[in-house]
């Protein structure tokens, strides 16, 4: 007669060798699948063979790691005592509570939460298996290490005679002698003492040296040991945190269907060792990569064909430029009209200086640099003419270190100008201080060896109007800027290049200047309006023949590079 | 110490300069006394560039590289012009007869150098980057503003033409006025952030 099974939940008999019930499929036995190794006990029983040796240094160390366990054991009571239940836990607590008479449904809910994989949630799983393998690993590593190191730290005491084996009885005796000796002292003492100097160099010295080497070599090995380890791993593919996580998640679903073939390897060669790479060490050698590939990729080689042909065009060009800005100079009429009609701020400008009274004080201020004095004594001299014409008081003002050389420059080829009626105020570094020295009427009290005589302090004012020669945008505006506000009522008038002119606009369409000229049209217009005499006309007319030409190599230059750039990329 | 000290230097002659504005007579004798300074501050700092250049072009003759030529050749431009401003003085024709003919075709011609310079540059951009919005851009205002000036483009007067030079011609000077504008109020902010000491270039 066959025994049989109550289910414990629907009281159905069911047979003995059933695991579940067949009218409810409640879980009949327990799964005894599980068996569940103690890591103290397995150290224990790896570390039995060290008991005999007390006194000695891996018995001592034992010791230590026992007492470490011991804490740990203590740490895990108090956390299953804890309200929080985890998977692995939960293992512990089953066997505990099953003596206290728990109920069935609360044992079955359990149960499936140990087989049923999708019974907790994905968090814990995650937190659960990173838990169990971090502790798994934590033991075999130490487990491992301190058996190898032991084994090692034995190996060349040990063994590390050479033995010969004619020696016969010598070596028995040896050994004996050997072992009274180990009985004596133990050998980590050995070891302190030798460390001190303490010990006495004897034959047991030897045994002595090689297990202190052996500790070294200990060491060496560990390192290489490492380092083979890191090379195997290098063999393997490369995965980082979040490919190790996509390949956790990702289910097969096909597998419930196929067949899994088994691999007879054992564990520990198939399973590769995990190698975690960090962002830095990815970025790194994502650059090492593109490096290699960089270097590798094909590159176009240049072929220059056409430097034959851009070389005579560069030349032909150069030539025509040249001979067009020189033959105007020379040939035909001077231009004496402005083709387009005058800027306000020219007309600005002309209104000042035919509304100038007579022997009336002007302020002129040199800001610019012999690169520009061309230009500008271009457009200054038939203001200077006019302004000699009308026995005008000049003041002369430096702010650009050759000034004072090109006011002689310009001062010198004006005709019928009597040198005695101009006052040099002298040079001022910048011209922001000049400005605000002369807006503030503070007197100057230094004086620069070699410099023109100067009155060494600004006039008190009474400057009817004030020019300001200057090459740049930024010179100006200093100047204009405060003079503006220290000195409101005095007229400002500019005389700049061509470049500077766009900048200073706004000075004007905001009044604090009333007036402006620039560049040579400006100056084809005073010459015309002011009869001065001066031949600007002819070098206007070479600057717009060499602007047209300029403009047109532009343009010429522009589509050929545009064309050579369309045929690379075409080639490429 | 040394941050307090220089703190207190600078809010002084700051404020003193700024009060200058408002109380010009008052202060004119302060006034004169700083700029008096600055000055004299500004030529010392011109001295001490000068030393490190000559240091450093010395270090390179004496290092023997194989481009320390220009180097020599500006030492020996550079002794010369100091003896003969001691011998001559500043004013003497022959002074300034050496300045204003070596001086002057330098520079001019440096111009000239980059002019073309410019004009290569722009040929390399499109060639580079070949017919893109912006080189076509580049090359219609160049082009245009270099017909402008040479007055080269005249459209009439009165008419549509007229407008649209005008319009043309002013183009430019939007953009200089918002230069101008973003110039003045960041000289501004930095005035005031050195005054009230949240700029401190002084002790970096």
């Amino acid at each position: 007669m066959t025994e049989k099974i109550t289910c414990p939940e629907c009281g159905a008999e069911n047979l003995e060798d059933a695991e579940f019930c067949i009218v409810c499929h409640a879980q009949l036995r327990e799964d005894s699948t599980l068996a569940f190794v103690d890591p103290q006990q397995s150290d224990q029983d790896g570390f039995d063979l060290l008991n005999g040796e007390e006194d000695d240094l891996p018995g001592l160390l034992h010791a230590l790691k026992q007492e470490d366990e011991a804490e740990t054991a203590e740490d895990k009571s108090q956390e299953n005592e804890l309200p929080s239940i985890t998977p692995e836990d939960e293992f512990g607590k089953e066997d505990i509570q099953e003596d206290e008479g728990i109920p069935g449904w609360l044992d079955r809910v359990r149960q499936r939460a140990t087989e049923e994989e999708d019974s907790t949630g994905e968090i814990t799983q995650k937190i659960s298996a990173a838990k169990e393998s971090l502790k798994g690993d934590k033991r075999s590593t130490q487990h491992e290490n301190f058996e190898t190191w032991i084994q090692k730290l034995r190996g060349p005491i040990g063994g590390g005679f050479d033995r010969d084996p004619e020696a016969g009885d010598s070596s028995d005796e040896l050994e004996e002698e050997q072992e009274e000796v180990q009985e004596k002292e133990s050998e980590w003492l050995q070891k302190i003492r030798k460390a001190e100097g303490k010990q006495n160099v004897t034959e047991d010295q030897r045994i002595l040296d090689h297990g202190e080497n052996g500790l070294l070599n200990w060491l060496v090995a560990l390192e290489d040991g490492e380092e083979d380890r890191s090379g195997e791993q290098g063999e393997f593919d490369i995965k980082t945190e979040e490919d190790q996580e996509s390949d956790e998640v990702k289910i097969d679903e096909s597998a419930a269907t196929q067949e899994i073939p088994v691999d007879e390897r054992p564990l520990s060669v198939r399973i590769p060792p995990k190698l975690s790479v960090t962002d830095e060490d990815r970025s790194q050698a994502d650059q090492l990569s593109s490096m290699i590939l960089d270097e590798n990729a094909p590159r176009p080689v240049r072929v220059i064909k056409r430097r034959s042909k851009l070389g005579a065009a560069r030349f032909f060009f150069a030539v025509l430029l040249i001979l067009s800005m020189s033959l105007s100079l020379f040939i035909g009429e001077a231009v004496v009209n402005q083709s387009g009609p005058i800027q306000p701020h020219t007309d600005g400008f002309l209104s000042w200086i035919k509304d100038l009274e007579e022997g009336a004080g002007i302020l002129l201020i040199f800001d610019y640099q012999p690169a520009y004095s061309s230009e500008i004594n271009l457009i200054a001299s038939p203001i200077l003419i006019d302004l000699v014409s009308r026995e005008s008081d000049l003041n002369l003002l430096s702010s650009s270190m050759s000034g004072p050389i090109l006011q002689r420059q310009l001062i010198g080829d004006i005709p019928g100008l009597d040198t005695d009626s101009i006052t040099d105020l002298g040079y001022f570094p910048i011209g922001a201080y000049g400005a605000f020295g002369l807006g503030m009427g503070i007197s100057a009290d230094w004086q620069i060896v070699g410099l023109p005589e100067s009155a060494r302090a600004f006039p008190d004012g009474g400057f009817d109007s004030i020019l300001i020669l200057s090459d740049t945008y930024g010179g100006a505006r200093a100047w204009i800027e405060q003079l503006t506000v220290l000195m409101p009522d005095t007229p400002i008038n500019l005389v700049v290049t061509a470049q500077a002119m766009p900048m200073l606009v706004p000075y004007f369409d905001s009044g604090q200047i009333i007036g402006m000229v620039s560049g040579l049209n400006d100056g084809v217009i005073l010459e015309t309006e002011l009869s001065t005499g001066v031949m600007i006309g002819m070098r206007r007319r070479a600057y717009q023949g060499g602007l047209v030409i300029l403009a047109a190599v532009m343009v010429i230059g522009a589509i050929n590079a545009g064309n050579q750039n369309g045929e690379e990329g075409g080639a490429a | 110490m040394k941050k307090i000290l220089a703190i207190s230097i600078l809010l002084f002659i700051g404020l003193t300069v700024l009060a200058g504005y408002l109380f010009p007579q008052e202060l004119s004798p302060i006034l004169s006394l700083i700029i008096d300074w600055g000055i004299l501050l500004i030529g010392t700092a011109v001295l001490i560039g000068i030393g490190y250049l000559i240091k450093r072009h010395i270090s390179l003759i004496s290092q023997r590289e194989k481009q320390n030529f220009l180097s020599i050749i500006l030492l020996l431009a550079f002794i010369s012009t100091i003896i003969l401003g001691l011998i001559f003085s500043f004013n003497h024709p022959v002074f300034t007869d050496l300045m204003i003919n070596v001086q002057y075709p330098v520079e001019t011609s440096l111009l000239a150098i980059l002019a073309v310079v410019l004009l290569t540059a722009s040929f390399r951009l499109i060639s580079t980057r070949g017919w893109t919005p912006m080189s076509i851009a580049f090359l219609c205002s160049a082009v245009i503003t270099l017909g402008l000036d040479a007055g080269s483009i005249y459209l009439g007067s009165g008419g549509a033409g007229d407008v649209i030079l005008n319009f043309l011609r002013r183009l430019p000077l939007v953009g200089a006025r918002g230069i101008l504008l973003g110039m003045g109020l960041g000289g501004l902010i930095v005035g005031l952030r050195v005054l009230l000491t949240i700029e401190k270039p002084y002790g970096e």
